[in-house]
């Protein structure tokens, strides 16, 4: 009888937390609070070493890449699509930048971002013409330019022109990541793309009948963040000058966990938030880096990262628009 | 009544058909792909020691692939097979050392059901989709194998290694297969697999437990992995603890097999359609070697491949909703 009760009180209990989770006010309030705490935690642990201006300014080197990348994945994951071949179209992205660099450097720009674009427009093109679920596109596209990207760097690290680094300077990373930031945010909120991503998202059937040309979108944003990471490879070359095999890996899953943890739900919809991107890489590399500066080695670090993870995806996952989860 | 034995003479014959002509495809394309290479490269390919060589190597995806083929045909993904395949390598030699081929035979056996149990739990009670709790707990399955090794390589002892070579290879791999055609064949698990696969609801609503086969199938995929394990570690010998997303590499071998067996699985012969199709795998790999392109290029031909057979093994239905 006891057990029994007990287990109606849980059950009540539970059903409080999820009903407070779907209320739109705390999925944006959360991750906030999520950011707060994780950044409160580490200046405790680490004695107030992880707010000190040299360490802010360190962290805020790292965010720059992510941050852009992210925007693109945004996009898509707010349609309910996935990609995980970010990381190599950074890869290949920067590649192309450091060849065309010695050039000209706008042309660099200019090519790795188109190298960035004909990325996602493959993608786009199995995962819409021929209705391929967008993350086994995207991991065999991932698969297969790591491997290029391998082929590539083979022999030596592709160098840039030695004078790429002058182009390092906090306010050439500042200024192009708040511009892209800004761009994005007035694309998603004031104009009629927005809408119809998260209309995408929540119901694609009720969007396709309402008028809005779902596969064309949904190609156009593969596209898109393609470009934008293109872009984000400038970034990332001017900070080390060279790309190695190892260029770009993980990153595909460095944005999945920063945008889930920004409280982005995978399903998308209408739950997603702009604010979800700054949150969420803002907190994943305060978590990574007040997880290094405790003196946890690579092996816990991943550990606790893939913990969290799961945790953070079942907590913000939108069960209302998960009939059947495959 | 001649005209009735007629029909069903008729009808044995198509039956029989059907059920060899996707064996005989399968053929076909193997030699097409032999006759390619080894015209391209007529003395480093194709010998009939060579290819015995090719084969034993397939087998090994092969069993992997079988065991992915009960998460596919659900309509689920499993992505830490790779994780799971390094960690339960390394548990291999570890426990060979101490308890011989008890060890070497029941720790992966053992650590891969587990952590498809794992993968069954954590989907089931999460509630969150198959490839991304995989995914993430590829990451933590990772993390483990490195804690379990602190980084050094494992190398499996020299008096440990009979899985590795014929004949005792193909028996293993022999065991599983038979074993893996009877669930399918003659179980519960198989009728339900492809009833969760073709419409969820309509199984849940016929009375079918759907949580407690989706954990199975993820039970069954560990326990296949882990005797890919076996002939994995037996075969290479050795294994370096995974991080940072590498063992992600490692599903896809495995994978293109499974979707070899769901395309020709109309044919009733998935489990062959898996092992030829591993079999063609390994003439396509073992094909560019010869032809001496480089080793880093094997990635973007697997790549390619695996997007070439989704490609062709998917019907793209107009207006179909894909995320």
């Amino acid at each position: 009888m006891t057990d029994l009760q007990n287990s109606v009180e849980i059950n009540g209990v539970k059903n409080k937390i999820q009903r407070y989770l779907e209320k739109p006010i705390a999925r944006s309030i959360l991750p906030v609070i999520g950011l707060i705490v994780v950044l409160a935690m580490f200046t405790m642990l680490t004695g107030g070493k992880i707010i000190s201006p040299l360490n802010i300014t360190l962290l805020l080197d790292e965010v720059y890449v992510l941050m852009i990348a992210s925007i693109g994945v945004f996009f898509i994951m707010t349609m309910g699509c996935l990609d995980f071949s970010q990381g190599s179209i950074l890869g290949i992205a920067s590649i192309v930048f450091s060849y065309l660099s010695g050039f000209n450097i706008l042309l660099a720009i200019i090519g790795a971002i188109i190298a960035g674009a004909i990325i996602g427009a493959i993608n786009g093109f199995f995962h819409v013409k021929r209705k391929i679920p967008s993350f086994i596109v995207t991991i065999c596209t991932m698969f297969l330019f790591r491997g290029l990207i391998a082929y590539l760097t083979t022999n030596s690290p592709v160098y840039a022109v030695s004078d790429i680094l002058n182009y390092n300077t906090v306010t050439v990373k500042l200024i192009s990541t708040v511009v892209i930031l800004l761009i994005a945010f007035l694309i998603f909120h004031f104009t009629k793309l927005g809408i119809y991503l998260k209309a995408i998202g929540a119901g694609e059937i009720g969007s396709r009948f309402a008028g809005v040309d779902v596969d064309k979108i949904k190609w156009l944003m593969y596209i898109v963040a393609g470009m934008i990471t293109g872009f984000a490879a400038f970034i990332n070359v001017i900070e080390v000058g060279s790309v190695t095999a190892s260029g770009g890996s993980m990153f595909e899953t460095e944005i999945l966990i920063a945008l889930v943890l920004g409280g982005l739900p995978i399903t998308g919809g209408v739950m997603a938030r702009f604010s979800n991107i700054i949150t969420g890489v803002l907190t994943y590399k305060v978590l990574s880096a007040g997880l290094n500066m405790i003196g946890l080695t690579t092996q816990t670090q991943q550990l606790i990262e893939g913990v969290i993870f799961l945790l953070v995806v079942a907590l913000f996952s939108d069960r209302k628009s998960l009939h059947i989860i495959k | 009544m001649s005209s009735s034995t007629d029909f069903v003479k008729r009808k044995s014959i198509d039956v029989y058909f059907k059920k060899y002509f996707g064996i005989l495809l399968l053929i076909l394309l193997t030699v097409i792909f032999w006759f390619i290479f080894k015209v391209i490269s007529p003395h480093n390919f194709g010998t009939p020691g060579r290819l015995l060589s090719y084969f034993q190597s397939s087998l090994i995806y092969a069993v992997g692939g079988c065991g992915l083929y009960f998460i596919v045909a659900m309509g689920l993904w499993d992505f830490s097979i790779g994780a799971n395949l390094v960690l339960s390598s390394i548990l291999a030699c570890y426990f060979s050392q101490h308890y011989g081929y008890l060890g070497l035979i029941l720790a992966p056996i053992v650590s891969g059901t587990l952590i498809g149990l794992l993968n069954g739990i954590v989907y089931i009670n999460f509630h969150i989709p198959s490839m991304i709790v995989t995914v993430g707990l590829s990451l933590i399955y990772e993390s483990l194998s490195v804690f379990a090794t602190q980084g050094q390589e494992q190398i499996l002892g020299p008096n440990y290694r009979a899985f590795g070579t014929y004949p005792y290879n193909v028996i293993l791999a022999i065991c599983a297969f038979v074993f893996v055609s009877l669930v399918i064949k003659y179980t519960k698990m198989g009728t339900y697999m492809y009833a969760i696969g073709s419409n969820e609801y309509l199984a849940k609503n016929m009375g079918v437990d759907v949580n407690k086969f989706k954990v199975l199938s993820y039970i069954l995929c560990g326990f296949l992995v882990g005797i890919m394990s076996i002939l994995n570690i037996s075969y290479g010998t050795s294994m370096t603890a995974a991080s940072g997303m590498s063992s992600m590499s490692m599903n896809f071998t495995p994978l293109m097999g499974t979707f070899f067996g769901m395309s020709f699985r109309k044919y009733g012969t998935p489990v062959i359609a898996i092992i030829i199709g591993e079999f063609i795998i390994s003439l396509i790999f073992n094909g560019f070697v010869a032809i001496g392109a480089p080793t880093t290029i094997q990635n973007v031909v697997t790549g390619i491949a695996l997007l070439l057979i989704v490609t062709i093994t998917t019907k793209p239905v107009r207006g179909i909703v894909v995320k």
